[in-house]
């Protein structure tokens, strides 16, 4: 834990460090009367492609250039005093169409990043508390399993008198919930409403109930649970594929307005 | 991708050991010491003995210091000496006497090439790999030839070599190298020719089928029994002090018995679903808590796992590896107590098999009279101040505190090691699921460098936040090797990986079937041109059996722990756990 924050603090002291050398120098490239933007300009465009490697290594993985670790700490670091010479670059307010649409791209890219780090950071432990690790791709049979599950006991129950009413609860509110996969909003934002709502639902029931049916309710409960870690685990791992998508694809755009940037800035610099 | 090609379905033996073997050496072979003795009828009709002899045997030749088996090798093979001496060396050679052979590694340019390609079907043979040698182009044979051909490990200056070491000489008619074959172990010794000598070199696949012959069974056992205690005690670190005739006297007096079952791994799978208590109850006995110490008990080979009684249960305070004694600590508490004395302690706790363990049973007496003085002050256990047994039975009132005696290891998880047989790992991989943001890197990176195809699940067992995946752990005891008929999964010598030659894997899923951690798959195997390989008469795919390889061929090490951004992944050895505590406590 110690060697991890002395890490930190390293990388922020290098971080900050070289955000002021570049400072200095462009003080003193200022005071000569030249041209800071090309300097600031290239010194971003240098972080940018910097920032790029990270995906190049993870293709890469053969080259012995140190672990994706490192690369992915750098490149958090690298974003820092990228932010920083873009702000130096760019000003503000910013004119023109161009530069302010690279200027929204940069600043939604940089705050996806810092979603990004957030989303690493979090992710895991509230993984850990949704139950044991679950790959991707075997949820949908767990899930399916869990609904045939669900109608057994709703089906037991519509057997019998004394838990009918739990039946006509699964029917009602439960059924949905077992079948169906959860929102793109959900995905996005998961919370535990639903479950909450459930299985305050299920108990307000089983006052209805016999001692059988109380049984079947506490199934339904736990299989409430169940499905309920399981669309949260399918969330988070979808949250997180979606969001490397979006920032890698506001990279690319970043890059194709950067391109025309550079050439509108050669093409029109005069004399 | 459409289509399918029709193969012919790949069989054992399509590969010998030398193809190139004759008929008159075979009739020759037949016809010599011990094969002629052996019982025909003691062989099945489908692997009769003129059959094991020309698929699973070749003849060598070998000059003056050439190296036949390394000190520390994992054995593949059993010789026999047909003509010359061969000489093994009891002391240890440095590495610098004895080269290991360059292994081949791809070039830069093909391994930036395979990371930057899209695999469209994981998974491409060259057709010309899995044909028989017999109808295809001698792509194959030439492979084994090649192996053949390779030039041997030879010592420079073999006769100073040999004069200045301890060795014992071997002559016409005998065989070495079987103990390590059978036992899937490394070589306590190295061998090499004195002068030019000529071997029969037989594969342990080979040397399990010629143990259907009793009389030769029972050769092997005698020389298993006998010829592997010296050396074992001899590298004992317990007895490292020891004059020679002092340790004479400890191998006489030693017994070598062994526990459990040999192929551990099919009952494994059985009883793993049991509940803790069931399973201890499957483990055989070595030895009984409360029972009196007659001996000092030393495992040669495999696990056994320490435990007492607790409540209705037994608790695991350890498990013991090769070279690990049992019994130590009552056995001084003894001796210093005098024999008469009334406090004389019994075991104080009880030993289990983990699968097959063989277990050296030292007397207390030889121990108490020839070790115990020329053992270290400092390296004896200290005296039993709590016995859980005295004399008289159970000391119920002082039951010793619930803590684990390895490395200061959580006990829950030492009992999780055990359970899952996880200590057998030698490469295990191991996932802070903390940390672990299940961004599937590491098994894209694995895919990447695996021709499309990952070589692991990123599933497995868990203890708390630490998952094990499904990957090949390389264990010690690699049951996979067991039952491979053409010798197509093995361990190389130098590293220690237990890898899959596509090129002589035949598909029969003994070792996916045999491995007790689901770690090897049968996969569909792919021409170039993207078509599914099928059996020319049964029309059937034709599968090969496919596992992580820790990337040997790669300088980076394994791709998946250099892929994962989070530090989430590890490849460790599950024996020391001094390394899993520090990895899991960082």
């Amino acid at each position: 834990m110690i060697a991890s924050r002395l890490k930190t603090v390293r990388a922020v002291v290098v971080t900050c460090g070289a955000v002021a050398i570049m400072l200095i120098i462009y003080q003193w490239i200022d005071k000569q009367l030249g041209r800071t933007d090309y300097y600031t300009g290239f010194t971003l465009l240098a972080a940018s492609i910097g920032l790029m490697t990270l995906s190049m290594r993870k293709k890469l993985i053969v080259l012995p250039l140190g672990s994706v670790a490192v690369w992915q700490q750098v490149h958090q670091y690298l974003g820092l005093f990228a932010v920083a010479t873009f702000m130096m670059h760019a000003g503000f307010p910013v004119h023109g169409i161009l530069e302010t649409a690279l200027s929204v791209i940069f600043v939604l890219i940089s705050l996806s990043g810092s979603v990004g780090w957030y989303i690493n950071k979090t992710t895991p432990r509230k993984l850990l508390a949704a139950g044991q690790a679950v790959l991707r791709e075997d949820i949908a049979t767990m899930r399916r399993s869990i609904a045939q599950q669900a109608y057994h006991i709703a089906l037991t129950a519509a057997g019998k008198i004394e838990s009918a009413t739990l039946a006509d609860h699964y029917t009602q509110r439960l059924s949905d919930f077992f079948s169906r996969r959860r929102s793109i909003a959900y995905c996005l934002v998961p919370t535990g409403r639903s479950r909450r709502e459930l299985l305050h639902g299920l108990e307000k029931v089983s006052r209805h109930l016999g001692p059988e049916g109380r049984s079947c309710k506490q199934t339904l409960s736990e299989l409430v649970i169940a499905k309920d870690d399981l669309d949260f685990q399918w969330a988070m791992q979808i949250r997180l594929r979606s969001w490397v998508i979006f920032h890698v694809s506001l990279v690319w755009s970043f890059f194709i307005l950067v391109a025309y940037h550079i050439y509108l800035v050669y093409r029109y610099k005069g004399g | 991708m459409a289509g399918a090609l029709a193969i012919e379905r790949p069989k054992r033996w399509d590969h010998p050991l030398d193809p190139s073997m004759l008929l008159r050496d075979l009739d020759w072979l037949i016809a010599s010491e011990p094969f002629a003795s052996m019982n025909p009828d003691c062989f099945p009709k489908a692997t009769p003995l003129v059959d094991i002899l020309k698929n699973d045997a070749r003849i060598s030749r070998y000059e003056h210091g050439d190296v036949i088996i390394r000190e520390g090798e994992y054995g593949g093979s059993a010789f026999i000496v047909v003509r010359g001496r061969v000489r093994t060396l009891i002391t240890r050679l440095e590495s610098t006497s004895v080269e290991v052979a360059q292994r081949e590694r791809p070039s830069w340019l093909k391994l930036l090439r395979d990371s930057l390609r899209r695999f469209p079907v994981p998974e491409v043979r060259h057709v010309a790999a899995t044909r028989s040698h017999k109808d295809g182009p001698p792509r194959l044979v030439t492979q084994v030839r090649s192996v053949d051909d390779k030039p041997r490990v030879f010592l420079q200056d073999a006769s100073a070599i040999l004069a200045g070491s301890t060795s014992e000489p071997l002559g016409e008619g005998e065989l070495f190298g079987e103990m390590a074959a059978i036992t899937r172990s490394p070589s306590h010794y190295t061998v090499v020719a004195e002068g030019p000598v000529v071997l029969l070199e037989i594969r342990w696949q080979g040397l399990r089928l010629l143990r259907r012959d009793p009389e030769f069974q029972k050769q092997l056992d005698h020389r298993y029994r006998g010829a592997g205690l010296k050396a074992h005690l001899r590298e004992t670190l317990l007895f490292r002090f020891l004059p020679a005739e002092h340790l004479e006297k400890i191998a006489e007096a030693t017994q070598l018995v062994s526990y459990g079952d040999r192929e551990w791994f099919s009952e494994y799978k059985s009883t793993r679903k049991l509940n803790i208590q069931e399973q201890l109850r499957q483990e055989p006995i070595i030895v009984e808590e409360g029972s009196p110490v007659n001996d000092l008990l030393l495992i040669r080979s495999g696990f056994a796992r320490r435990s007492y009684r607790l409540g209705a249960g037994h608790h695991t305070i350890a498990y013991l590896g090769r070279g690990e004694a049992f019994g130590l600590s009552e056995l001084i508490h003894n001796t210093h107590q005098g024999i008469n004395d009334k406090t004389i302690l019994p075991y104080q706790e009880s030993l289990r098999a983990i699968g097959f363990v063989d277990v050296l049973k030292i007397s207390r007496r030889a121990f108490v009279e020839y070790a115990i003085p020329f053992m270290r002050g400092s390296e004896l256990p200290k005296p039993i101040v709590t016995a859980r047994y005295d004399s008289q039975g159970p000391v119920l009132s002082e039951a010793p505190p619930l803590v684990s005696q390895q490395e200061n290891v959580d006990p829950a998880f030492l009992e999780f090691l055990v359970d899952e047989r996880l200590i057998n790992g030698r490469q295990v991989m191991m996932i802070d699921t903390e940390r672990c943001t299940r961004c599937d890197d590491c098994v894209r990176a694995c895919a990447r460098v695996h021709e499309g195809n990952p070589r692991f699940t990123r599933n497995g067992p868990q203890f708390g936040p630490f998952q094990f995946a499904h990957a090949c752990m390389h264990c010690a005891d690699p049951v996979c090797m067991i039952g491979c008929p053409t010798g197509a999964i093995a361990r190389d010598s130098d590293t220690g990986i237990i890898s899959i030659n596509p090129d002589t894997c035949i598909g029969c899923s003994v070792c996916s079937e045999s491995c007790p951690y689901e770690n090897i798959v049968m996969v569909q195997i792919h021409d170039q041109r993207g078509r599914a390989l099928v059996d020319k008469q049964s029309k059937l795919p034709i599968l090969q059996a496919t596992k992580c390889d820790l990337c040997h061929s790669l300088p980076t090490g394994p791709a998946c722990q250099a892929a994962c951004p989070h530090e989430a992944l590890v490849r460790i050895d599950a024996s020391n756990l001094k390394a899993l505590q520090n990895w899991m406590d960082r």
